[in-house]
């Protein structure tokens, strides 16, 4: 260790493993995806951070990343767990698109995705928790097969197999739907 | 040679299998059908990527280790007796000391002093952080008059602008003068640093600069061909705190094309006047990428900063051509913190592009950049797969932070932003170092902009922050393989003597293709490619 400080805070943690506020923006997809509630995703962001503070004994080394995924994800299981519900919370459309502005709003309705942004929506709400967590972690914050299997507790050629056939049902359905055109290369 | 599976197309979309991958691409670029199935591909990642990425409120602090520390530390000391633990814990989180000595079955009471220490420290949930996109006038005219009585009739701030070049070489002659007299500390600006790169827009200059760009706008607007459109922009920004209250005295700024076009601070209510832009530079790479039935958007940047308080930065598109008014809303996170907000055009871009592109390659027609000083037509029509390919694995952005000495800065948050969004974020090293990965599954459509055959250049815009530091932002920064950055990021201490009004003012470089220049772009767009 070279004895300089890693981030502001200039603690052992920091010091020894560098800054974990850098993940949080994933830590924060992965638990609203986990969830789906956007009113308690901050508070659950933010208890994950003082985990891993806390733990950081714990700690052996790896992908800080994973480590921090694989916190997010069991403390937002265990709130699952506690609501006893954990159903409710999977059936819910994804909120994209209530955030496009409203269609009826006047003729920007041509260059709003809001139908296809539902359809993509409806179609990873198909799918199951493990697996869109999986394409989470993969396609948006592009965690390596192996940080993904350190998150969700398999091995690395099983996330592999998942993500090829959660990916396959996605684009089956969008061609499904027309939802992909077919570019004519010149 | 067999067509490529779907799991080959995705990794090689996510650059991976190193050994198979030049096969794979050479496959590829002969391959009509694996072309197709390569383009299907990337619009399903596309959409795959905005559904996957939630639009919750803004940005989330993260207690930092020192708060989280002296949470332990209260605790530890209270467990056990030790008085020099109890005393380490109160000097270092007082307020933590009655939520830790309560019993663990008073819960009604733990929840209160809970409250109470959220509501000390900051380390509290962020209220939700509505977006600020309230009107684009360019498609709702109607709505847009309402907007506009809504917000204020008041005229626009007099003084607004930016300063030019030559005062650059006015701060940097000031600190030589200064680093030579006895006990003067800022060293001068460095050689190397351009003035273009120093940039500094931080004193209000009379009207006429930004008159100027007003006129070279018209100017680019009625040149046959100019892709360029001018418009209006009227925002108002309303500015908080953490706990919801109105901050005033609170700094905005409005960044567009690089330059800070208008300034503002806010009154007691936290709002500021309504600030003008007067000539909305165009995205160079939307302006290209977008037609008449889809109205090429423009970027621009609200920042807002107080000293004593955070920074936040909240970028919005709009639409060039058309007056639009804005609310943009602000929250400025506790002292050293950066809040980050985007207006989530993103989505709209994805389809947007996709929708264009589709029907510009079922019409077999050519593209004809407009140039400025001429058009050229492009062979071809399309993406082109070989070029595509290029951009598969993603680009990494290397940027150094130094400040006015040129010395390293550590711990500087830099940000990406691409396609309306903030797409990456990094944090400098001991060495002032921070890459900044730009991924392939971030789509933005000015990355693979019709305009150009293939993937096309790509830009990105860089904002740096620390406290204690003026920002930095860039708003056009060209990105290919390899690029390096080199930020200078200003001490306010040092900027105190030079600047001594508006010391903490975000500095506002435009490296890349100026806004509008659409000829500055395309000339660097070929030889970049």
């Amino acid at each position: 260790m070279s004895g300089e400080p890693v981030c502001d805070c200039q603690h052992e943690f920091c010091l020894r493993l560098g800054c974990i506020r850098e993940h949080r923006t994933m830590v924060r997809n992965l638990v609203y995806h986990i969830l789906r509630d956007p009113g308690e995703v901050d508070d659950l962001v933010q208890e994950v951070f003082i985990k891993a503070y806390q733990a950081m004994d714990a700690f052996r080394g790896g992908s800080l990343r994973a480590y921090l995924g694989r916190i997010a994800r069991n403390l937002c299981y265990d709130v699952l767990r506690r609501r006893r519900s954990a159903r409710t919370g999977l059936g819910q459309v994804a909120p994209i698109p209530d955030e496009l502005p409203d269609a009826s709003d006047g003729p920007e309705d041509l260059i709003i995705g809001r139908e296809t942004a539902l359809l993509v929506a409806a179609i990873l709400d198909e799918l199951n928790q493990l697996d869109r967590e999986i394409l989470l972690l993969r396609h948006v914050h592009q965690f390596s097969y192996e940080e993904i299997a350190a998150v969700v507790g398999l091995r690395p050629g099983a996330v592999r197999t998942r993500i090829s056939r959660a990916r396959q049902r996605v684009l089956a359905e969008l061609e499904r739907r027309e939802c992909l055109a077919t570019p004519h290369l010149g | 040679m067999r067509h490529l599976t779907w799991d080959e197309l995705w990794d090689l979309l996510e650059g991976e299998a190193a050994s198979d991958r030049l096969a794979w691409e050479a496959h590829l670029a002969a391959c009509p059908e694996c072309q197709v199935r390569w383009q299907r591909l990337q619009q399903a990642q596309a959409w795959l990527v905005c559904a996957l990425t939630p639009r919750l409120a803004g940005d989330v602090d993260v207690p930092s280790p020192r708060d989280v520390s002296g949470r332990k530390d209260a605790a530890a000391g209270w467990q056990h007796g030790s008085e020099e633990g109890r005393q380490h814990g109160r000097d270092r989180v007082r307020v933590w000391r009655a939520w830790r000595v309560l019993p663990a079955g008073a819960a009604a009471s733990a929840a209160a002093a809970a409250f109470i220490w959220a509501a000390q420290s900051g380390l509290r949930p962020v209220r939700n952080d509505a977006p600020m996109y309230e009107s684009m006038s360019a498609f709702a005219p109607g709505r847009a008059a309402t907007m506009m009585s809504a917000i204020s009739p008041a005229p626009p701030s007099a003084r607004q602008g930016v300063r030019t070049h030559g005062a650059v070489a006015a701060g940097a002659a000031a600190a030589a003068g200064a680093a030579a007299s006895p006990g003067a500390a800022p060293s001068a600006v460095p050689s190397e640093l351009s003035a273009r790169s120093y940039g500094v827009m931080n004193v209000p200059e009379a009207d006429g600069v930004v008159a100027a760009g007003a006129a070279k706008a018209a100017a680019d607007v009625s040149r046959p061909g100019a892709a360029v459109q001018a418009g209006r922009l009227q925002v108002r920004a309303v500015i908080e705190d953490q706990n919801a209250r109105p901050l005033a005295a609170a700094h905005v700024a409005i960044v567009a094309g690089g330059t800070v076009v208008a300034r503002g601070v806010t009154d007691a209510a936290g709002r500021t006047q309504v600030l003008t832009v007067p000539a909305l530079p165009a995205d160079p790479v939307l302006a290209q990428s977008f037609n008449a039935q889809y109205p090429p958007l423009s970027l621009i940047a609200v920042v807002a900063w107080k000293r004593g308080d955070g920074a936040a930065v909240r970028w919005l598109h709009t639409a060039l051509g058309q007056t639009a008014a804005l609310t943009a809303s602000l929250v400025l996170p506790r002292a050293g913190g950066v809040r980050f907000v985007d207006d989530g055009l993103h989505v709209l871009y994805a389809k947007n592009y996709f929708d264009w592109a589709v029907a510009r390659a079922a019409s077999g027609s050519g593209w004809r950049a407009a140039a400025g000083t001429g058009s050229r037509e492009t062979a071809g029509s399309g993406m082109r797969a070989d070029a595509a390919l290029a951009d598969a694995a993603g680009t990494t952005l290397s940027v150094r932070v130094v400040d006015e000495s040129g010395r390293p800065v550590a711990h500087a948050s830099v940000a990406a932003f691409a396609g309306g969004r903030m797409v990456a974020r990094a944090a400098s090293d001991t060495r002032g170092l921070a890459a900044i990965r730009i991924a392939a599954s971030i789509l933005d459509p000015r990355l693979a902009g019709p305009a150009w055959p293939g993937a096309g250049p790509r830009t990105v815009s860089l904002v740096v922050f620390k406290q204690g530091y003026a920002g930095w932002m860039d708003l056009y920064r060209p990105v290919t393989r390899g690029t390096k950055v080199a930020v200078r990021l200003e001490s306010i201490a040092w900027r105190q003597l030079h600047e001594r009004n508006h010391a903490d003012i975000p500095t506002t470089v435009a490296t890349g293709p100026a806004a509008g220049d659409v000829a500055a772009f395309v000339r660097w767009a070929e030889r970049a490619r």
